[in-house]
């Protein structure tokens, strides 16, 4: 964006983001997406996840090796401030130590998660437990007795938002002839027999969480697309009451 | 999840239209497509492009799509189903 990458670009975090609309959350990046310490910390970025580092393999650094770590890996450390695996960890306390950082910036850097933490009421005892494991989507890890996943349903009644925004999202670019609303039932200009076409309009052949390839995170387009492929894909309910596709 | 014709079969069985649903859900199978549609009095006609992210490579498209094959596809395939419908 506007010649810098998102991470450490103050224009837009900074400037567009935090100042003219005034956002009081967070700025996280992506896997793998921080190029750097000091300017991401300047540039707006509050939150950083795993990531390449750079490891200097020469002394005059005209060799260097990306290597990927993250916070839970090996070389590791148990205090966070210490670790050297991560552009920030103890590299953000030595940036802040030598004035490159301002400790305002680190403060804010600290607020903004906590807030939005804060916000959600995730200090109430009420609040879910973490109910998810990345290593696995069965109920525990391999080999292990611990439950990581409890399968706990939080659809409540988010179906009734997902109509509205799937209604309002379906734009009508045509209708000649006024072919739509269709007309139901016997006589002219009604529709007895309706054909439906395309694998889209119907079920998935591996169901609606898997590819017929074996492929994972739904890199393929088989059935009802519902979502992309990729790393934030999330598995859909399978089976569902038939009286409830009848509701609307 | 509920698939598109699922839904529509559901709401016209609700409907007391006396109207019935035919379906060709093989993109590929262009008899079927000309039967179904020889005799529906109207065709839906659904049809997606998809695109994901980038280290999982589909019909060679790693994440950001390489061409809009899936989008021409859809217009000669909704021609298609549309001249069905000529009386």
């Amino acid at each position: 964006m506007l010649f810098r990458v998102a991470g450490e670009n103050s224009k837009v975090l900074n400037g567009i983001l935090k100042s003219e609309m005034n956002f009081q959350g967070f700025v996280t990046s992506d896997w793998t997406s921080l190029v750097s310490g000091v300017n991401s910390a300047l540039g707006g970025t509050d939150m950083n996840m795993p990531g390449y580092v750079v490891i200097p393999l020469s002394l005059n650094l005209t060799h260097v090796l990306l290597r990927f770590k993250s916070y839970g890996n090996p070389p590791d450390l148990p205090n966070p401030a210490e670790s050297d695996n991560t552009f920030w960890g103890k590299f953000l306390v030595e940036a802040v130590v030598n004035g490159s950082v301002a400790a305002e910036r680190l403060d804010d850097m600290v607020i903004r998660p906590f807030a939005a933490y804060y916000k959600m009421k995730q200090d109430s005892k009420s609040f879910p437990k973490l109910n998810f494991d990345v290593i696995t989507s069965a109920a525990k890890r391999p080999g292990s007795n611990d439950v990581t996943n409890e399968f706990v349903n939080v659809q409540a009644d988010h179906k009734k938002i997902i109509r509205e925004v799937a209604a309002a999202g379906t734009v009508l670019l045509k209708n000649e002839k006024k072919a739509l609303p269709l007309k139901l039932g016997k006589g002219a200009g009604a529709v007895e027999r309706l054909g439906v076409f395309g694998s889209d309009a119907g079920p998935h052949p591996a169901g609606p969480n898997f590819c017929t390839t074996g492929l994972p995170d739904r890199a393929c387009n088989e059935g009802t697309l519902a979502m992309g492929w990729g790393s934030g894909t999330a598995n859909v309910r399978s089976v569902w009451p038939c009286y409830d596709s009848h509701a609307d | 999840m509920i698939d598109p014709l699922a839904a529509i079969n559901s709401y016209i069985s609700d409907s007391d239209s006396g109207a019935t649903v035919d379906s060709s859900l093989n993109d590929w199978n262009f008899a079927n497509i000309d039967k179904v549609g020889a005799y529906a009095d109207a065709c839906l006609v659904f049809a997606s492009a998809d695109s994901g992210e980038g280290y999982l490579t589909v019909d060679g498209n790693p994440g950001d799509r390489k061409n809009l094959t899936f989008v021409l596809f859809l217009l000669e395939y909704v021609d298609l189903a549309l001249t069905r419908l000529a009386p």
